[in-house]
């Protein structure tokens, strides 16, 4: 679990995929999906946690779960984006005596963190998918005449990637019945290109978990 | 492009040379170990016998033998003396019984080059393919290495 105080008021979320996405069975507290709908990949924690006059323990809480479930992911901030976040977060967040006497929340508009326009780029919403070798490489020896057949088909993926590449990502071996995942987005996009590449058609989205 | 499969031809190539080994030792043949892929640095031991091929791949096999492996041939020769020259000796004959394997395994469809031995260090010398297909050769106590380095061919069809 993800400790709640690793949540800060400067920080930006976007979603991991497109709330058109989530699973129909999902299941979350009202709170937390009062944020999720809420997350932009603009508007801090700060800003969203106002919006809806939550506490910041208890706004902090529900961001950690959805973090910790992977429905968001911290989007990086430039520093002008974040000195920009900075900016809108009143110090230790207090409340006002009428605010808290009256039981609302005080009012901050919800203006991003800066405009779009001037904004890095936004983590895209794609689905956070981790690639699995033994599943790939299960799909590559499927209708092998013999195990040396599918393991020559995983060589000749393997060996159109950049070893480099796979050693920095603490691949220097693999054996045939490893089981292991790729979550990097640019790795896993390596490995379809070289599928598609070296068996001429798409990699099947099987090989994602 | 090939007409055999390059699986099929890999196994017929570990097939002959793991019979060599069985031939010397009807009673004590070679147990194969799970093959694997090697990224980066090559599984390099004493001494490697070498042929380069080419075809729709481009690479080098090689077996890849500890001094203690090379030692025990020398015995079944009949060669009680354990030097650098006839370890080397032994190197070179396996650099043919290799060079002999790659031509009947790949030879319809590949170029083969003339088998090389030697030692590790003048391996290393050699830019070899930085993705290899490991496959390990345990007998009589000791570990080779069978060695597939390939890389696509240019020109080569994707």
């Amino acid at each position: 679990m993800t400790n709640p105080v690793d949540v800060l008021p400067t920080m930006v979320f976007a979603l991991t995929r497109p709330l058109a996405e989530l699973p129909e069975t999902l299941r979350l507290p009202s709170l937390d999906w009062s944020l999720l709908f809420a997350v932009s990949g603009r508007h801090t924690v700060h800003q969203i946690g106002a919006r809806f006059g939550v506490s910041p323990q208890a706004r902090d809480a529900a961001f950690a779960r959805l973090l910790d479930a992977g429905w968001i992911v911290e989007r990086p901030l430039t520093a002008a984006e974040f000195q920009a976040a900075r900016a809108r977060v009143t110090a230790d967040e207090p409340v006002t005596l009428a605010a808290f006497l009256a039981d609302e929340p005080p009012f901050v508009p919800l203006e991003p963190t800066l405009p779009e326009d001037a904004m890095a780029a936004v983590i895209p919403l794609v689905p956070r998918r981790r690639l699995s070798l033994r599943s790939l490489m299960a799909n590559l020896s499927e209708g092998a005449a013999t195990p040396e057949e599918g393991q020559m088909n995983v060589y000749r993926l393997f060996l159109r990637l950049d070893s480099n590449e796979l050693q920095r990502h603490g691949i220097k071996t693999l054996r045939f019945e490893d089981d292991r995942f790729v979550d990097d987005p640019d790795l896993q996009e390596q490995i379809l290109t070289a599928y598609q590449a070296t068996f001429g058609r798409p990699c099947p989205a099987s090989v994602f978990v | 492009m090939s007409d055999l499969p390059l699986g099929q031809q890999l196994q017929h190539f570990k097939q002959i040379t793991l019979d060599y080994f069985a031939k010397l030792t009807p009673d004590d043949g070679p147990v194969l170990e799970a093959p694997y892929l090697q990224f980066g640095d090559c599984a390099l031991l004493d001494y490697a016998s070498l042929v380069r091929i080419s075809g729709d791949y481009e690479g080098v096999l090689y077996l890849t033998s500890p001094v203690p492996m090379l030692g025990h041939l020398l015995a079944l020769h009949g060669e009680e003396e354990v030097s650098q020259r006839t370890l080397a000796d032994m190197c070179r004959e396996l650099s043919n019984v290799l060079s002999g394997n790659a031509s009947r395994a790949f030879g319809q469809d590949w170029r083969i080059s003339v088998p090389v031995s030697m030692s590790a260090a003048e391996l290393r010398e050699l830019t070899l393919p930085p993705s290899s297909y490991v496959l390990p050769i345990r007998w009589r106590g000791t570990t080779a290495f069978l060695v597939i380095g390939l890389v696509v061919a240019a020109g080569a069809p994707s």
